[in-house]
């Protein structure tokens, strides 16, 4: 694990932690590590705030900022370009996104570029779109430089970062700059979140209501 | 439903066995107030034709329910006990099935053609005498509808043309549901009455009234000549009562010659019973009946039993054999048979004996008499018929009741031993009933009974009888405690009790134990937990418990106390939400009615699942904040408002969701028969897939896996709670990881993986099925549960199953999902939003009963705004009725009182007791029904009320009574 958590981190033992919840959609083409990259943001650091799942395709994890808990609920979908058309059962009512590409496929950038296009016209109007340049670690094969992806970024309003799942490069950055993004205030019922805790087959009681705090 | 409430009417003076079952009853409820005055609801609650009296004719039951006192209320009836039915119950629960009011003989007529023969209706001809339509099986040429009229005698009705006497018109269908005596054949209630088990499958049928036969909720049979209708046993014992005509005289003689039963359950008298086996045949000489229950006609002494070949001492002889037998069976009984299923009788029948046909045993107080009844006569021919006699001949032959007796005397002589035995069960019962209310239970355990085979033969052969027979039967003949010679008066501390008991909460998915079991897995969801909870409950089963009636209570509090004060609350709730004469309880039942009524009317599955579930949130959000609810708080457990709100929603989807299960299922198909086939289509092409071509690149399950998937799914599609149905979708899902991990142990799999073996694994299960069940939890799960992993994998299974019906081979697969379903993600994401910003809205929809033209008659159930006024519920009531220009009035204290135009609705219905009123929309003028009151008293506040009435709403929640709203639907849409 590397990099920290920038967001400062509230003491959990405070009685006021409010707690946000998210829906985020994890979207981008085949075999790009969207899976790795949230798994080595929920395997990492923040174990302690990690819910048992029955799969890696839906993943909850919390992170800490100040004086509220993010709690992130992280919808993966299939790249496969032929069940793209279930794609807006995923992102409907997310208020984040991340769309993943592999920095050495470039038709997975295009692919991305698609993505974006889609959520900006389909999905919430405010969602927050995060950009994520997979595969980091393998920069001597790159084809997609950094440069053409934070113009892109930064032309369309995204977030960007070129992550490593395997050295977990920016991964937890990834998040908390996500987490930072989020309207705090607008997260849909703050005073019911701890009751979204949805259906959780093996550790019910593991939600989000545990005090805050964090990673490191 | 219906049955609640009904007997009061009835007025049962009958058998005690019917008194003591309210006993049986688990913990009674506190404080509740008693029943309300009968004129309710006349849809559910048919006033009685005729006075109830002292019956001479009082058929007990023998079934394999335990007879429900006719006084008390089946709804009341705790969520734990046994909710089998008694023939009874099951002819009071389905009064307006069979008497739909206001029906003309023509129409009467005109349903029958269609319906298997012995289906009947009752309505009310010319001169207010209420005819019997009868369905007769078809042969060439007759008329396949004939119409028996029921006269009254004395205080008494009988079927016109024969003389057996019953108090009321339920016991005298209930009677001829078993026996036929002048009919060509005994009636038939529907199929889907005779089968209904429990009180809501009753209530659900009931809530149609005469559409029930229309609906299809009106099962055929499968097989006509094969009937699944229970063959149950009544007691029957006859008095003679003295009639004004000659037929009254043929009557008299005809039972005498068919006492082949001498049956006497000694309710009030212990003693009697007990003593009974030596000593009781004392045929010409029944003992004397309590003054209380002797009605004026019954006090002319009884004519001498019978005329019967027999000797007392082959009675005795008779009567020693079956208890002995008796004793030997019981050991070896064995588990008790599902009620539907035909058994095959499980020993050998006994060589005839000597026919006991005159010999009466000591009459049992409470029945009034000494004699016999024919009763089983009848049961004795359908045995016949099974055994391979023609049923036209024997019609034929059964014309006239004297010529069959002789006829069949051989026949009844053999059942006189069945019935021996069968009395000896029923003093048993009957004994055990009036003492302990545990022991009421063991009848219904059914144990398949060694003499049935005539009655099971029966229900296998094609008679009218019907397939709860075997257990009904055995219900009776378990009954004797171990020591049959001497039976002790009551099982009290009975080690058998103890047993029956366990055997009854092993059996009864719905006891008590189990369901809170239920419960606790459905708030729990960590399979080990629920695996401690399960040895728990085993524990519980097998303590040998006390079978004493004020010993009900206690038991009933350990077992409680031994699981969780979160499954007691719900099950409170749960009584709560079937109490009749509580606010709430009203509520729910008015909730059902308007949802069945309007179930059909609906032209999408989304639109029929979001009005149930939208009902759902506003009567969990009416109960969080009510009184009642407060009031089945324990003081000493706190629970957080998440809490409370999550059993609150248990008890609603047991309460509410649980008998509209199945209706909604029907409803589901018929909405989607269109899809289904291009589902079953493209299932085809996706099985012919490969792996590759799915997109897979993990392991898939083996057989063995998608096995225990598939019983994953099967149990899902069981399963009537959105939550619990989630739970095990989940359960499915984490099988797929696992199979999918074999090849590569540790590796996680995201959504590239898994989304191809489910698909993989979805077109290797049941679809169509799977699909409705989707439907089912994404429109009715709580919507405080939508989000988290619960509702990813079920959009998952959702995204699935139309990526299949949209499948293309050709793989250039970007075909979008239809434009319906993609509306159809969008409202339900959206509605999550709604509906959580409405928990804080304290919305309440209320619904009103209104009858039109005459009280009883065609009961619409209306939603109400708390706004609504009368003027703008009369509105409604003539685009229901399409008739305008009548008048809505209250009906309440036995007079039908004015409402004025301006006043709220909800407010009238606030002042009336819960159940104690009806709304009357009616032509103006009525001289004499209508009667001012202006000084209208305030009717006395119910326990259960509210202290206040519901809570204003938002009218934009409601459609209904709200004109000019937006719709919900297009507001959704627009994001």
């Amino acid at each position: 694990m590397s990099s920290r958590g920038s967001g400062s981190r509230s003491n959990g033992s405070l009685p006021q932690t409010k707690i946000c919840q998210f829906k985020l959609v994890l979207l981008g083409d085949m075999a790009v590590g969207k899976s790795s990259l949230v798994l080595r943001f929920v395997k990492g650091q923040f174990d302690e705030f990690q819910e048992t799942t029955i799969g890696a395709a839906f993943l909850a994890q919390s992170v800490c900022l100040d004086d509220t808990t993010v709690k992130f609920e992280i919808w993966d979908t299939a790249g496969q370009e032929r069940y793209h058309s279930l794609a807006p059962m995923y992102y409907r009512g997310a208020q984040a996104a991340i769309v993943v590409f592999d920095i050495t496929k470039p038709e997975t950038f295009e692919r991305a570029k698609a993505w974006v296009k889609e959520l900006q016209r389909q999905a919430s109007p405010n969602i927050v779109i995060a950009l994520a340049g997979n595969k980091a670690d393998l920069a001597e094969k790159r084809l997609v430089e950094y440069e053409e992806a934070q113009t892109y970024a930064e032309d369309t309003g995204l977030l960007f970062m070129e992550t490593s799942a395997k050295t977990a490069m920016n991964v937890n950055e990834l998040f908390l700059a996500i987490a930072k993004k989020m309207p705090k205030t607008d997260t849909q019922n703050p005073t019911h979140a701890a009751r979204h805790r949805g259906v959780n087959l093996q550790d019910p009681d593991a939600h989000s209501t545990r005090a805050c705090c964090g990673g490191n | 439903m219906e049955a609640s409430g009904v007997p009061q009417d009835t007025g049962h003076s009958g058998p005690l066995s019917r008194s003591s079952c309210s006993s049986s009853l688990p913990p009674a409820r506190p404080g509740r107030p008693p029943p309300p005055p009968l004129l309710l609801r006349p849809s559910q609650l048919p006033a009685p034709l005729f006075p109830p009296l002292s019956s001479p004719l009082s058929p007990i039951v023998l079934s394999s329910s335990p007879p429900l006192d006719s006084t008390s209320d089946p709804a009341l009836a705790p969520p734990s006990g046994p909710f089998l039915l008694s023939s009874l119950d099951r002819v009071l629960g389905s009064v307006s099935v069979w008497q739909p009011r206001g029906l003309s003989p023509d129409t009467a007529s005109r349903f029958l053609e269609n319906q298997p023969a012995g289906t009947f209706l009752a309505h009310t001809a010319a001169d207010r005498v209420t005819m019997i339509s009868v369905r007769l099986p078809d042969e060439g040429g007759a008329p396949a509808v004939r119409g028996v009229a029921v006269q009254q005698l004395h205080a008494f009705v009988h079927l016109e043309g024969s003389s057996l006497l019953f108090d009321d018109v339920f016991k005298l269908i209930s009677f001829y549901c078993t026996s036929r005596d002048i009919l060509a054949m005994p009636l038939k209630l529907p199929l889907s009455v005779a089968v209904a088990t429990r009180e809501e499958d009753l209530e659900v049928l009931s809530a149609l009234g005469a559409d029930f036969w229309m609906s299809d909720l009106n099962q055929r049979p499968q097989n006509p000549d094969r009937t699944d209708q229970p063959n149950t046993y009544l007691y029957v014992n006859p008095v003679p009562v003295e009639g004004p005509s000659s037929e009254r005289k043929s009557s008299i003689s005809k039972p005498e010659s068919f006492l082949s039963e001498a049956v006497t359950p000694s309710l009030q008298n212990g003693e009697m019973s007990k003593k009974l086996p030596p000593r009781v045949k004392v045929p010409k000489r029944p003992p004397p009946r309590p003054p209380s229950l002797t009605s004026g006609l019954l006090s002319s002494p009884l004519s001498p039993p019978a005329t019967s070949s027999d000797t007392p001492e082959s009675d005795r002889k008779e009567e020693g054999r079956a208890v002995s037998e008796k004793e030997g069976r019981k050991s070896t009984s064995p588990p008790p048979p599902r009620p539907t299923a035909p058994l095959l009788p499980q020993g050998p029948v006994p060589p005839a004996p000597q026919l006991p046909q005159g010999p009466v045993p000591p009459a049992p107080l409470q029945c009034t008499s000494g004699c016999q009844l024919p009763a089983k006569e009848d049961g004795q021919n359908l045995a016949k018929n099974t055994e391979g006699e023609k049923r036209k001949e024997k019609w034929g032959s059964r014309a006239g009741l004297l010529g069959e007796e002789v006829e069949q005397e051989e026949a009844v002589k053999r059942k006189a031993q069945e019935e021996q035995e069968l009395k000896l069960g029923k003093e048993d019962m009957l004994k055990t009933n009036s003492t302990s209310s545990l022991a009421i239970k063991k009848p219904s355990r059914p144990v398949p009974p060694p003499r049935t085979k005539p009655s099971f033969a029966n229900s296998a052969g094609g008679s009218n009888q019907a397939a709860g027979g075997p257990t009904d039967q055995s219900a009776g003949m378990k009954v004797p405690p171990p020591s049959p010679p001497q039976r002790p008066d009551v099982s009290l501390y009975s080690p058998q009790g103890g047993a029956a008991l366990a055997a009854d909460l092993d059996s009864c998915s719905i006891s008590s134990t189990e369901e809170e079991g239920e419960l606790n897995q459905e708030q729990d969801a960590n399979p080990r937990v629920h695996a401690d909870r399960s040895c728990t409950k085993g524990a519980v089963r097998r303590t040998p418990t006390i079978m004493l009636d004020r010993a009900r209570l206690r038991l009933s509090t350990v077992l409680t106390g031994l699981i969780y004060h979160d499954g007691r609350l719900t099950k409170r709730i749960i009584e709560l939400a079937r109490d009749p004469v509580s606010y709430f309880g009203n509520l729910v039942k008015d909730h059902r009615a308007f949802t069945l009524e309007t179930m059909s009317k609906h032209t999408t599955s989304t639109e029929l699942l979001q009005e149930i579930r939208q009902m759902m949130t506003q009567l969990k959000s009416y109960l969080l904040q009510s009184t009642e609810l407060q009031a089945l708080l324990e003081p000493q457990h706190q629970y957080t408002q998440d809490k409370l709100e999550s059993l609150v929603e248990a008890a609603l989807c047991k309460s509410v969701l649980k008998p509209l299960k199945e209706p909604i299922y029907r409803s589901l198909e018929r909405l989607h028969t269109e899809s289904w086939r291009q589902l079953e289509k493209n299932q085809a092409v996706v099985l012919a897939s490969t792996t590759t071509a799915l997109g897979i690149c993990t392991s898939i399950p083996e057989v063995a896996a998608m096995e225990r998937i598939s019983l994953k799914l099967n149990k899902l599609h069981q399963e009537y709670s959105p939550q619990r149905k989630i739970q095990l979708l989940l359960k499915a899902c984490r099988l797929i990881y696992h199979s999918m991990s074999v090849s590569c142990p540790g590796r996680a799999h995201g959504a590239d993986d898994f989304l191809p073996v489910m698909m993989y694994v979805l077109a290797r299960s049941n679809m169509t099925a799977l699909q409705l069940d989707v439907e089912y939890m994404m429109e009715l799960m709580d919507p405080a549960l939508t989000q988290g992993e619960g509702s990813y994998y079920l959009t998952t299974t959702y995204g699935a199953l139309e990526h299949i019906k949209t499948f293309d081979q050709q793989r250039s697969a970007t075909r979008q999902l239809s434009r319906e379903v993609q509306d159809s993600i969008h409202r339900w994401e959206r509605r999550r939003t709604l509906n959580q910003e409405r928990d804080g809205h304290n919305s309440v929809r209320d619904f009103l009963t209104v009858f039109s033209p005459e009280i009883g008659v065609n009961p619409k159930t209306l939603g109400v705004l708390p706004t609504t006024s009368i003027q703008e519920l009369t509105d409604q009531c003539a685009a229901r009725y399409e008739q305008a220009g009548f008048t809505l009035s209250v009906f309440v204290d036995g007079v039908l009182q004015p409402v004025a135009p301006t006043d709220r609705a909800l407010n009238v219905k606030n002042r009336c007791q819960p159940g104690a009123y009806c709304f009357l929309y009616h032509p103006p003028d009525r001289p004499g029904t209508l009667q001012v009151r202006p000084d209208r008293p305030d009717p006395p506040q119910v326990r259960t009320c509210p202290s206040a009435p519901p809570p204003p709403l938002p009218g934009e929640d409601f459609q209904i009574v709200s004109p000019g709203k937006p719709e919900e639907e297009e507001a959704l849409i627009d994001l």
